[in-house]
């Protein structure tokens, strides 16, 4: 079995060609590198520079008023979500399931990212707010 | 990477196949740092969740928010977070190797590539601990 798992996930010189996989995992490494831009500048912003490591009610709305950081942290949320549905797709696709599942399981994984990405943004415009 | 060679596998070999990702016995290092980004990414996106709904109570107003931040600053919460902070340090410089290797950069040197990526993680984590319980 271990020789087996070897064979399906030994690391690859190209990445994968056919049925879309090699342009998934050419946007899941660009968002990957993106990601580690993007959430180093958020964890310093929200947790480094601050004292105690958390801001504050009051800091939060403040910090996500300033329209450039609401910025940043939206497309944070943007591409964070993107890479992880990419994510799980190509975990539930190593395990070789039909064309026609994979199909349904790639519509369900845009849903579930889209539902996300309207209740992050809910979360950010309402803090943003400050109500 | 995702293998797409086998489409129609058994349901009984599919099982299989998830729990072979826990084998780690007879391992290639590539397999390896394979499945040790896989596990570190649903990790991660389990987290994205809880994140996500902790960060509701903020739309509740400051109260609920001072609520959950006694909690954050608890010390054994912090080590949580700490282990948060190393599966996105693994993950981040794994993938990383990943991408280059996968693009064809540093393919002979890929073992020497998930050496360099798993000790810059484990010294940055160190740091960040330091730095995470006020010690530097």
């Amino acid at each position: 079995m271990a020789a087996d798992l070897n064979d399906r996930v030994r690391p690859r010189a190209v990445p994968p060609s056919g049925r879309g996989g090699s342009l998934a995992w050419i946007l899941q490494a660009v968002s990957g590198v993106a990601l580690i831009v993007l959430l180093g500048v958020h964890i310093v912003a929200q947790h480094f520079v601050v004292k105690g490591g958390l801001r504050d009610y009051a800091q939060v709305v403040s910090y996500l008023s300033n329209p450039l950081v609401l910025a940043v942290e939206s497309l944070f949320v943007v591409v964070l979500i993107w890479h992880a549905m990419l994510g799980i797709r190509a975990v539930l696709f190593d395990f070789g399931f039909s064309a026609k599942t994979e199909a349904v399981i790639s519509r369900c994984l845009v849903a579930l990212g889209l539902a996300t990405a309207g209740y992050s943004f809910w979360v950010i415009a309402t803090i943003a707010s400050g109500r | 990477m995702t293998s797409t060679t086998v489409h129609t596998r058994p349901t009984r070999g599919r099982v299989r196949g998830v729990l072979a990702y826990a084998n780690l016995r007879r391992r290639h290092l590539g397999s390896v740092a394979f499945v040790t980004n896989r596990i570190t990414g649903l990790l991660l996106v389990g987290y994205l969740y809880l994140h996500l709904g902790i960060l509701y109570l903020l739309t509740e107003g400051p109260r609920s928010w001072t609520t959950v931040l006694h909690l954050f600053k608890n010390p054994a919460f912090l080590g949580l977070e700490s282990l948060l902070i190393l599966f996105i340090l693994i993950h981040g410089l794994n993938g990383l190797r990943l991408a280059l290797v996968g693009t064809g950069v540093g393919v002979r040197h890929q073992k020497a590539w998930f050496a360099t990526a798993m000790s810059v993680s484990g010294c940055l984590y160190v740091v960040v601990v330091l730095a995470m319980y006020g010690v530097i």
